[in-house]
């Protein structure tokens, strides 16, 4: 019987999650490291990239491990092409957390006006809170697995998924806004800084999209 | 004639292949059951000892062919029973060895295939080749391809039944509650027809079919009843899928149980047999078509079972309990029961079909319904493998022991 557990290969679905949890560690960095900048604490802020960038490669390692326990000899009852495109999904969110972290410790920046400030804050926010409901759907697989990918279980996902493009189109709103307040204040930026902090808005955006590119994803798990 | 060393080689070879039995395919039936959490590993070792013994002894083989399933024609031997009594001793070491090679492997291989394979090639040593009964191999043949594909099929739509009808209904454990009388009717049913078309055989009972089919509907009615009394009442009931494996739990303590003492009624004769046909030779001094096993060469046969599933079979259950969380009782149930229902159809239909190869395939066919998380392809290869080798290995170990006997005895 030694053959069953063989047979029955452990589930990938296990490491994909403590995956998702080490993004999403990663994307949650993003308020401190926001809150430093404006704060221009700039050891501080050094340390907290740092700190982002080990995240990230301590990520790549359970990226690995997942792909590990993919053999193409596995039977799995969702595709493993599927399953691979949620990690790449995933990693991509770590990436762009680091991504982040190297903008903004790129050249020492000056603080924003309050008013932009508090936008900022909001889209950042935004953004980690659809990364934060995208790793809950995440945990669901458990359950997912043992209902087969069907039923009152997956119906809730599925509500869990809408709610996540709901809270992703909020996000982007709140960065369109964001965007037009800045260049409201454009004189008083230099280009180069100018140039930075859209680049830092349109990372921090994209932890969202990408938390919602994912999502898009695992729903293929539940067609068929 | 107790002198005769012949004998006590054979008894002990004969313990040797019970206690491989017993490490290999009784850990089989209950492994499962551990895997998903069903039972603990103590329990399934009482509860598989016990009904093995049971079975071996209480409706066990007490007449048996001489030569397992024909393969050889025991007539070519009548001029010279020692060496029948020799190769019979050959052909018990050579499946043993096999079945111990294939535990430490851990491949699921049937030790009715050994058995074949070894006697198999002895008779084509004396015989040659026209010694062999090529019907009756090519038989033993196309279990490879039936019992899987017919296993897989019924475990898939079992599977795909209890997915649709429970796992995905809006209260899985409400859901499950429901059901659980007429699954347990069901169950009882089948398990009730298995026994009596296959278990009970040796018992003689010459039933009728509708006395069967009478006796199976009344055990299944009465489990039913059973089950709806016991059940508890409707608003105590876990709605939510957490009350929906504990359900399941029972349903497959059952089927493991019956599978153990199914088990001991059938396959002890792989060790027992060729044992008794030794006996009985070496006795009588004659070879016969049929031999009867006294009852202490069964009881003997069970004690050996139950050691091999106490020092061996209880450490590959062991791996199942800690490394398989994958199989929850609901998917351990559907590919038990599937297969119980596939050998049924099967004995009826007349198919030679090889328990074991069932099992391997029903717990594909669940897998293929999305009941398994992950199934590994390589290993369902390296296991039908396995089961191709089975008969040309047990065969080769049983002609170099043969010559080796040749030169002790």
């Amino acid at each position: 019987m030694a053959w069953i557990s063989k047979l029955v290969s452990k589930s990938p679905f296990g490491p994909l999650q403590e995956h998702q949890h080490k993004v999403q560690e990663c994307a949650e960095m993003a308020v401190p490291l926001i809150e430093a900048c404006q704060a221009g604490e700039y050891e501080k802020l050094q340390e907290l990239a740092q700190q982002t960038s080990q995240l990230e490669s301590d990520a790549d390692e359970l990226k690995v491990e997942v792909r590990d326990q993919l053999p193409k000899s596995l039977f799995m009852p969702v595709s493993r092409g599927d399953l691979l495109k949620v990690l790449s999904s995933q990693d991509s969110i770590a990436d762009i957390a680091e991504d982040l972290a190297v903008l903004i410790t790129m050249r020492p920046m000056e603080p924003l006006p309050d008013a932009l400030a508090a936008i900022l804050r909001e889209h950042v926010d935004g953004c980690v809170a659809v990364v934060t409901q995208s790793t809950k759907i995440v945990d669901e697989l458990d359950n997912l697995v043992s209902s087969t990918f069907a039923g009152p279980d997956a119906l809730r996902v599925t509500e869990m998924m809408d709610e996540l493009d709901r809270m992703e189109h909020e996000a982007d709103k709140v960065g369109d806004r964001l965007a037009k307040a800045f260049f409201e204040h454009e004189d008083q930026f230099k280009p180069a800084a100018i140039f930075l902090w859209m680049k830092i808005f349109n990372k921090i955006g994209d932890l969202a999209n990408y938390a919602e590119q994912m999502t898009a994803r695992l729903r293929l798990f539940m067609a068929s | 004639m107790y002198s005769d060393p012949l004998l006590w080689i054979c008894a002990l070879v004969g313990l040797y292949m019970a206690w491989n039995i017993g490490a290999n395919d009784v850990a089989n039936a209950m492994g499962t059951s551990v895997g998903s959490g069903a039972l603990t590993l103590r329990q399934a070792i009482v509860i598989a000892g016990v009904l093995e013994f049971l079975g071996a002894t209480l409706v066990g083989a007490y007449v048996t062919d001489t030569v397992r399933k024909g393969i050889v024609d025991p007539a070519i031997f009548a001029g010279d029973p020692r060496l029948f009594a020799q190769g019979m001793t050959a052909a018990l070491t050579g499946a043993a060895v096999w079945l111990n090679v294939a535990t430490l492997l851990a491949w699921p291989v049937s030790t009715t295939h050994a058995i074949v394979g070894a006697v198999a090639g002895f008779g084509i040593l004396m015989g040659g080749a026209g010694a062999v009964s090529w019907g009756t191999l090519g038989a033993v043949a196309a279990s490879w391809v039936i019992s899987p594909f017919t296993g897989g099929f019924i475990g898939w739509l079992l599977y795909s039944q209890v997915r649709k009808r429970i796992t995905t209904s809006e209260q899985p454990g409400l859901a499950a509650w429901q059901w659980f009388p007429t699954l347990v009717g069901a169950m009882l049913a089948v398990l009730a027809l298995v026994m009596m078309f296959k278990g009970l055989k040796n018992l003689k009972l010459n039933l009728l079919w509708y006395h069967s089919i009478g006796l199976a509907v009344a055990v299944g009615l009465m489990g039913y009843l059973a089950a709806r009394m016991m059940r508890r009442p409707e608003e105590k009931v876990v709605a939510g899928r957490e009350g929906m494996e504990p359900i399941f739990r029972y349903l497959q303590i059952t089927t493991a149980a019956f599978v153990a003492f199914a088990h001991g009624a059938n396959d002890v004769a792989n060790a027992v047999g060729p044992m008794a046909a030794v006996y009985s030779v070496l006795t009588a001094g004659a070879v016969t078509q049929k031999v009867s096993v006294p009852f202490w060469i069964l009881g003997a046969g069970g004690i050996g079972i139950v050691i091999g599933l106490g020092t061996y079979g209880y450490k590959v259950m062991a791996t199942i309990g800690t490394r398989i969380t994958e199989v929850t009782p609901s998917r351990g149930f559907a590919a038990e029961f599937g297969a119980a229902i596939t050998i049924l159809i099967g004995s009826k239909l007349g198919l030679p079909l090889s328990t074991t190869h069932t099992l391997v395939g029903s717990v594909i066919g669940v897998g293929f319904a999305r009941g398994m998380t992950a199934l590994n392809m390589a290993i369902i290869r390296n296991i039908i493998i396995s089961w191709l080798v089975t008969i040309p290995a047990a065969a080769g170990v049983c002609i170099a022991v043969f010559y080796l006997l040749r030169v002790f005895s």
